[in-house]
């Protein structure tokens, strides 16, 4: 003990007298979201099913505190980043660490309980470098990776687990490689024998190279999938094209999907993604915008063409992206996209190989979303203060997989609906802001023919505190 | 638990001592600190400032603070003399003024300690003005308006004057002090609103031209050393807007002054980086006293010195374009030079053409002023000034990321989505010298800090032996956020003060004379 002491005084006696190693700083953000979802099941007569976030499952109003903490410290040629996070809906058992109950329905009182899954303050995201030339970068930990969210976010973006490399090629070229592991969750057994220690594994193995052509990032990319978890194996290739000719910023992506279950399915699907803003004047850029994925047309065949990427993320994407848009949310309960995606990725619900949480489904009906939008600066109304707004028209690929309500065999029409939302922010200091979002989901003849008539409604009021 | 609490007091009396010993000679590094004569050190003779125990971290932190350490055999009659020297208590570290042999520091030295003489956390520490400091507030020496009058400047009401505040009286030095006396006759005007920019233009018929540039407005007023009456203001036709720059000569030769006055137009959207959108104007002083711009927005940085003006664009993702234009004024118009006059590695306001020869006085990447050759850019070997001038926190242009960084989430409050580049302090060339801003105050530590220090204005001159600093002005325990330079009647400046290091404090306007 005694020995023990001594040595940690020498060591804080010497970090007291050492020159500082490493340049540090710490960083933050602290959210606090009142929000209000209604009607996500289009049925104003049924309560809707628990909707997720990233706090976990919800209904109706709530509460969330998205709350991080990060530190980084770096040198010439490294650094480390870590943030750490906690993310509840706010209620006396997440603020008091109580029960972790997740989201479940207690039948015999017909009610939901409530959820805490995030109330755990850990590290979320990490990042650590080394490089070691211009062109070798090491790169690992679990931070925010994407393939294609300067476009579509059609295949994937998210914070799972990473190593890999990237550098700079040439002055104008870059690349990416990534492995990810998603899902190493351990063997299965098939009584008492070891039949795999991989069958619940998900990785993903991509490479993403980007060149520069004038104004334009031309950046082709490939990415397989190994998902084991799924047994389906599926290879993506894609390109992105992202830019700015004028007043116009453009940006494209396609991607296709072609793999195989070990059943003998075969994957084979396409998405695609055009967009081009206008830069008219500071207080109106318009964009136009049209997003698509493949559905399809027999669940019952051995041709899996629905979409599914590795994570969509087109919550995020520049154009079509909006952080508490109602298309973004969870309508897994009716129009089919999960949390972050805009395709109906948990409609049908067979053949499932990815999507976020592996729950995308390859019988999905696609869909071809219009969407037009704008967004600008109101500053000449009120300092600081800035909007965007936009309308999506989404119609389904294809239909013959989706089923009446009514149980009737008449074919479910081919027009999903409409959204429509509006998102104002006005940032009153540089470290504190408020922004609002209000976002409908107008069914559609193809949403009422399965859920209902009754419009979906979200209100999202953020109070974000950054330093 | 007897022995673990033995343990916890020897771990705390270690910490104690660690810190003792890092700062071992606290009177020296005070008094190197404080010194406001020339930045040069003399060691004693025979002495290796690189190798000899006791004083080469003598000589590394008196370079870190800025000063010249003089070769072997060199001594100085304007800086500061070390020494050893033995008494009845031991061998002492002696520390005196070379003028006049003023001891300013005496401190025993201990054996072992020399490896941790001085700690280099303090480098370019503030130095006060206990001068200013222990200065009586007398009231104001001419017949002025009542201080209500003083808040408000309207156009409304041209004739209204800001009153001084404060009249300034030199007191004596001490020894620990060595700042000049201050001249008898410098004045401070409280300030309506936060002003960010000053420019003086001399008038013939006696005082000054002053051109205040604020957020909104560029305002004109006259100064005939006791009063300042409000003359002329313009607004920028784009608002809102904020003040980065104003520059003052007159670019026609006709005696008239010209103004080059730029703002940023911020654009901000839910979940884009701030995009700072120049704006800039010529204003010029026409008959009749009206303030107006005789050019066309800009876009651009625009730098007015004489009757040279340039401007340069900046890039959608980059805070400047390297082509420079010139800018020139006949007729009443203004035009752009077809072809870029040359190309810049740097911003326009981070450089200043040497007077009378073909090099230019830039910022390197240490925050030091340094030569390089006009033509080449590059670096005059020896030029470098070793000068500590402080973190300027001036105005900044936000200049998107092309590839944002995601710091700590996906949302547009997670990113990293614009960097905001700091515009240079101002330099100016007068007599042959070049001026600009010690910023020696600091701010404090957050929370619990209060500001401490004094800002001043330094004289760059250049000789043979490379360039060196000298400060005629007296400190000012406020933040300068820009300042002035004029020869009228011998050099005077103008300096603009505020509580706050953004700028964004109650603000002040002083007039200074030479020590």
């Amino acid at each position: 003990m005694k020995r023990l002491l001594m040595l940690v005084a020498v060591l804080v006696a010497v970090a007291l007298a050492a020159p500082s190693w490493a340049a540090i700083e710490f960083f933050g953000t602290a959210k606090v979201k009142p929000t209000y979802f209604s009607n996500f099941d289009l049925n104003d007569k049924d309560d809707d099913s628990a909707i997720g976030t990233e706090s976990g499952g919800v209904v109706g109003g709530h509460l969330r505190s998205e709350l991080r903490f990060g530190w980084k410290a770096a040198g010439d040629r490294w650094s480390v980043k870590m943030i750490a996070e906690t993310d509840v809906i706010m209620t006396k058992n997440s603020a008091d660490h109580g029960d972790k109950v997740g989201v479940s329905y207690d039948a015999a009182t017909n009610k939901y309980a409530t959820t805490d899954d995030g109330a755990d303050f850990g590290i979320e995201r990490v990042e650590l470098l080394y490089k070691f030339a211009p062109s070798i970068e090491l790169q690992t930990g679990w931070d925010i990776r994407a393939l294609d969210i300067k476009s579509g976010g059609l295949l994937y973006g998210d914070d799972h687990p990473f190593i890999g490399f990237r550098g700079q090629l040439a002055e104008k070229t870059k690349y990416e490689l990534l492995y990810i592991p998603i899902q190493n969750v351990g063997g299965a057994k098939d009584g008492a024998d070891v039949i795999s220690d991989e069958v619940n594994d998900w990785s993903v193995y991509s490479l993403k190279i980007n060149q520069q052509m004038g104004g334009f990032n031309v950046s082709p990319f490939f990415a397989y999938s190994d998902n084991d978890s799924r047994e389906a194996q599926v290879m993506y290739y894609g390109l992105e094209v992202t830019g700015k000719a004028g007043l116009f910023k453009p940006s494209f992506e396609i991607v296709a999907a072609d793999g195989e279950f070990d059943s003998g399915a075969d994957i084979s699907s396409l998405a695609a993604f055009v967009g081009v803003e206008m830069d008219v004047c500071k207080a109106f850029t318009p964009y136009v915008a049209l997003r698509y994925t493949q559905g399809d047309d027999d669940a019952s065949d051995d041709d899996v063409e629905g979409w599914v990427g590795i994570t969509d993320i087109g919550r995020f994407t520049p154009l079509m992206g909006m952080d508490g848009g109602i298309l973004s949310e969870d309508l897994g309960q009716s129009y089919g996209a999960r949390l972050y995606s805009y395709a109906p990725e948990g409609a049908v619900g067979s053949n499932p190989y990815g999507g976020i949480g592996n729950g995308g489904f390859g019988d999905n009906p696609g869909s071809i979303v219009a969407a037009l939008g704008a967004k600008g600066d109101l500053s000449s109304i009120a300092d600081k203060l800035s909007y965007k707004t936009q309308v999506f028209m989404i119609w389904y690929d294809e239909t013959d997989n989706l089923n009446q309500l009514d149980g009737s065999t008449k074919d479910v029409d081919d027009y999903a609906g409409t959204t429509f939302d509006f998102q104002l922010k006005y940032a009153l200091d540089a470290n504190f802001s408020i922004d609002y979002i209000f976002g409908v989901l107008v069914p559609g003849d193809g949403l009422e023919d399965q859920y209902g008539d009754d419009t979906a409604m979200t209100n999202c009021l953020t109070l974000s505190w950054k330093y | 638990m007897r022995q673990g609490v033995r343990g916890l007091i020897i771990c705390a009396l270690f910490c104690v001592a660690t810190v003792v010993n890092a700062a071992s000679w606290p009177q020296v590094e005070h008094r190197l600190q404080q010194w406001q004569g020339t930045k040069e050190i003399a060691l004693p003779h025979g002495i290796d400032p690189f190798e000899d125990e006791l004083f080469a971290p003598v000589a590394e932190t008196a370079l870190m603070q800025g000063y010249m350490v003089l070769p072997d055999g060199v001594t100085t009659k304007t800086g500061l003399v070390f020494s050893i020297r033995d008494t009845s208590r031991g061998e002492m570290l002696v520390l005196k003024r070379g003028e006049d042999g003023a001891l300013l520091a005496m401190e025993k030295i201990r054996v072992g300690a020399a490896p941790t003489v001085l700690s280099t956390a303090t480098v370019a520490r503030p130095q006060p003005l206990p001068a200013m400091a222990a200065a009586p507030v007398v009231a104001p020496t001419v017949s002025v308006p009542p201080a209500s009058m003083v808040q408000s400047v309207a156009l409304s009401t041209p004739q209204r004057s800001i009153s001084p505040v404060i009249s300034a009286t030199a007191t004596t030095l001490s020894v620990q002090h060595p700042s000049p006396a201050i001249s008898q006759n410098e004045v401070v005007f409280e300030m309506d609103g936060t002003p960010i920019q000053v420019v003086v233009w001399p008038v013939a018929s006696g005082g000054v031209d002053l051109y205040v540039m604020y957020d909104d407005a560029v305002q004109r007023m006259h100064s005939d050393g006791e009063r300042l009456q409000l003359k002329e203001r313009f607004e920028p036709p784009v608002s809102p807007v904020r003040a980065l720059r104003l520059d003052i000569g007159d670019m026609d030769n006709d005696g008239q002054p010209e103004l080059a006055a730029v703002w940023a137009e911020d654009i901000r959207g839910v979940s884009d980086g701030t995009n700072s959108l120049l704006h800039s104007w010529i204003l010029s002083v026409a008959k009749g006293d009206s303030l107006q711009a005789i050019s066309e927005d800009l876009t651009g940085y625009v730098a007015l010195s004489g009757n040279q003006a340039y401007l340069q664009k900046r890039l959608e993702y980059a805070a400047f374009a390297p082509e420079v234009y010139a800018l020139s004024l006949a007729g009443g118009t203004v035009t752009i030079s077809e072809k870029p006059i040359r190309l810049d590695t740097r911003l326009l306001f981070d450089q200043l053409q040497w007077p009378d020869n073909d090099s230019a006085l830039v910022w390197n990447d240490d925050d030091r002023l340094m030569l390089v050759a006009q033509g080449s850019n590059t670096r005059i070997a020896g030029s470098t000034l070793l000068t500590d001038f402080g973190r300027y926190q001036g105005p900044v242009v936000s200049i998107p990321l092309k590839d944002p960084e995601y710091r700590s989430g996906f949302s547009a409050g997670d990113r990293v989505m614009a960097r905001d580049v700091v515009l240079g302090r101002r330099l100016i060339a007068q007599q042959g010298s070049v001026f600009t801003l010690v910023r020696g105050r600091s701010e404090g530590l957050p929370l619990v800090g209060r500001p401490s220090g004094a800002d001043r204005l330094v004289k760059i001159d250049r000789s043979e032996h490379g360039l060196s600093a000298n400060y005629p002005f007296a400190a000012i325990e406020a933040f300068v956020v820009d300042f002035s330079v004029y020869d009228q009647n011998g050099l005077e400046a103008v300096v603009l003060l505020n509580e706050k290091a953004n700028g964004r404090g109650r603000s002040y306007l002083r007039m200074q004379g030479q020590h």
